[in-house]
């Protein structure tokens, strides 16, 4: 006697139906099955899975059939699983290092997080990455090795989410083949996105993580298409993946990257974040605190920041630095979703840092004098130029010396960074569901730390990667903050040891 | 202030202890290569340490320091000959002259119709993959052009048969993958 085939819950679901909606289901998955036509048969399975998962929790929240297939059609796939993955994407210049400077232990990884109202449902997360990737074909790729320098692969595969399991902005895993460059986890009402920085910077990186944030939220709240807002709605452009760096070089001096050595925090270091803690600040706040002091939101946590790194050294003298990034789509019009930033460095004695008047006019005049296009034009050259000086020499050469360079240099120009994201903006009909966002660097070598701010309508997330045991820097940053009268709530992680 | 965990209990860094482990037999092979180095000095020809140093750079490259970018199975066999073959002219320069120029031309020939196979049951798979093969092939059939005219006896046939094995499964390469074949070489070879 043969034995029988378990039922799955979605072949009982299929049997409670009747005759039409039974139709309207294989009209459905026939559709999948056109529009995922170029992928491994696994995949496909995997594919179809995700489309009955979110058919089921429909059922069991009470939405009709007819809407429910509104919501999930295939047609949100467009042809993008149909055609075979013929593309293949240079690194930009900035790129360029990242998996040269790769090691088993080290990964320039950021991470992007959004915070929701209600906690995730996994099944709409999977299936809104599956209508997500599409729109961003520069991130559906697999990282290769070439002869002279690496590139971007497309691969069109099942790209997973998964519950969070590992320590944040730990290297994500792209050896295998076919692996993705960047990971989607889950926890509690939080989506993040962690990139390899070889994908994108942090602008290019949230156009994503918005994506898929409303492309889920679409499905979980049942909301109609917003097309004037809606990235995925788009067809990809051209520009998007271009090496701006190339395009927009001028002929200009270069400016070195070589730069003094900054003092660094004490404390014993440690090659993973060991706590990440975010101050979540009302954004109004934030900016009356900045505004007592007359300055802008980015030149008052730098001031915060160095007096804060003052009480976590024992050094007395010598320079501390914070790396500021800065957009270059700010002076160009660029439309990529690479890597497109440059940074300064603020500088300041040990023995200045005291008074935060001073401190602030004096970081403001920095901000002014290295952040104008003119000097972000010529690291723009130096870094072409670098690029292009190494261009004809063999991978293997360059892996071999950029390593030593990397790891001897890597981040001890500078004590700390400040990456601010600024004000991240969506239409009022998805933002309501959204509490907050945050957003984790994790390309600390040398430093103690790194931190990061993103807004979000009223909400300043304020993050601190800590790199060190010791705790002296983030709990100088609290007191500071609560000095100043910046109304805050404190988030975040336990020790990782 | 009082905190609010935000993240998962017990989240962990994984491949840190691996990371620890890989590290200490590094340090101890790499001192057993020393020791080897100091022993010989001091005994004096043959220098035998010469091979126990190669071969300590082959476990650090193949097993020790795995391949963090693209780690495939074609990947894996070619790097297996590369690092046999380093051993082997190692062994033939200090130990035992004359026999490599015979052995060599077999591990490759046998890496080469390893790689092909695999491709043609996977060709979909491994089309992206299969160019560290076709440059293990093409250097053997280049070799084989030099080796031929200079090589007598039996080393002249091995190299003979390297090089058919290497030139068929270019000839396969290219007549299977057609045009993706020079598409991916464009990737590889770019400069932009």
């Amino acid at each position: 006697m043969s034995k029988k085939k378990k039922q799955t819950s979605f072949e009982q679901y299929i049997e409670t139906l009747n005759e039409e909606q039974r139709r309207e289901i294989e009209n459905l998955f026939s559709d999948l099955e056109q529009s995922c036509c170029h992928l491994p048969k696994k995949d496909r399975l995997l594919l179809r899975r995700d489309f009955e998962n979110v058919l089921l929790w429909y059922r069991d929240n009470n939405l009709s059939l007819d809407q429910a297939i509104h919501y999930v059609s295939a047609n949100n796939l467009g042809g993008f699983f149909a055609r075979p993955s013929l593309l293949w994407f240079p690194l930009d210049d900035a790129a360029k290092i990242y998996p040269i400077a790769l090691k088993s232990s080290f990964m320039a990884t950021f991470r992007l997080s959004a915070y929701l109202k209600d906690s995730v449902e996994p099944g709409l997360l999977q299936l809104a990455l599956n209508f997500t990737v599409k729109r961003f074909p520069h991130f559906a790729t697999t990282l290769k090795k070439g002869f002279f320098w690496h590139y971007l692969n497309a691969r069109k595969r099942h790209y997973s989410v998964s519950k969070e399991d590992r320590i944040p902005c730990t290297p994500i895993r792209i050896a295998s083949s076919g692996a993705p460059a960047f990971r989607v986890v889950y926890f509690n009402n939080r989506i993040s996105v962690e990139f390899f920085h070889v994908l994108c910077d942090g602008y290019g990186g949230m156009q994503f993580l918005k994506s898929l944030v409303v492309n889920y939220l679409r499905l979980r709240y049942q909301l109609a298409d917003d097309e004037a807002w809606d990235y995925t709605l788009q067809t990809p452009v051209a520009g998007e993946s271009e090496n701006a760096f190339e395009k927009y070089r001028k002929r200009v001096s270069a400016a070195g990257f070589m730069d003094k050595l900054a003092v660094q925090m004490n404390g014993k270091p440690v090659n993973h974040p060991y706590r990440l803690i975010h101050f979540k600040m009302n954004t109004n706040s934030l900016k009356e605190a900045a505004h007592r002091h007359n300055a802008t939101v980015t030149a008052y946590l730098l001031a915060l920041m160095f007096i804060a790194q003052k009480g976590a050294t024992d050094v007395q003298s010598g320079e501390m630095a914070i790396q500021v990034p800065l957009n270059m789509r700010k002076f160009y019009p660029s439309p990529t979703l690479n890597n497109f930033s440059m940074y300064m460095i603020i500088r300041e004695n040990i023995d200045n840092i005291g008074d935060i008047s001073d401190l602030i006019e004096n970081i403001t005049s920095q901000m002014k004098e290295k952040g104008t296009e003119k000097n972000m034009d010529r690291m723009v050259a130096s870094a072409s130029r670098f690029v292009h000086m190494l261009r004809y020499i063999p991978l293997s050469m360059k892996t071999a010396v950029a390593r030593q360079v990397y790891g001897f240099l890597g981040d001890k120009v500078f004590s700390n960074t400040l990456s601010n994201l600024g004000p991240v903006n969506l239409p009022d009909q998805y933002a309501k569901y959204i509490e907050s966002m945050d957003f984790v660097l994790g390309t600390g070598i040398t430093n103690r730390a790194c931190c990061s701010l993103v807004s979000f309508g009223n909400s300043s997330t304020f993050s601190i990667t800590q790199y060190t045991t010791d705790p002296s820097f983030a709990t100088a940053m609290e007191s500071l903050l609560s000095k100043e009268n910046v109304e805050f709530v404190k988030e975040g992680s336990p020790l990782w040891k | 202030m009082e905190m609010k965990n935000v993240y998962p209990d017990n989240l962990k860094n994984k491949g840190r202890g691996l990371n620890i482990t890989r590290k200490v037999f590094m340090l101890i092979l790499w001192l057993g290569a020393l020791a080897s180095v100091i022993v010989n000095i001091s005994t004096g020809k043959p220098w035998w340490s010469a091979v126990a140093v190669v071969s300590v750079f082959v476990i650090h490259r193949l097993l020790l320091s795995p391949q963090l970018v693209e780690r495939n199975l074609i990947g894996l066999f070619i790097n297996l000959a590369s690092s046999a073959s380093l051993v082997l002219i190692t062994i033939g320069l200090t130990l035992s002259e004359g026999w490599d120029l015979f052995v060599i031309p077999i591990v490759c020939s046998g890496t080469i119709l390893v790689c092909t196979v695999l491709f043609l049951f996977d060709t979909e798979g491994q089309k992206n993959s299969v160019h560290a093969s076709a440059v293990l092939s093409f250097i053997c059939t280049v070799a084989f052009l030099v080796g031929f005219l200079k090589l007598e006896g039996r080393e002249k046939l091995v190299m003979g048969i390297c090089g058919l094995v290497a030139a068929a499964s270019l000839v396969v390469y290219c007549s299977v993958l057609r045009t993706d074949f020079f598409r991916e070489l464009r990737r590889r070879f770019h400069v932009e």
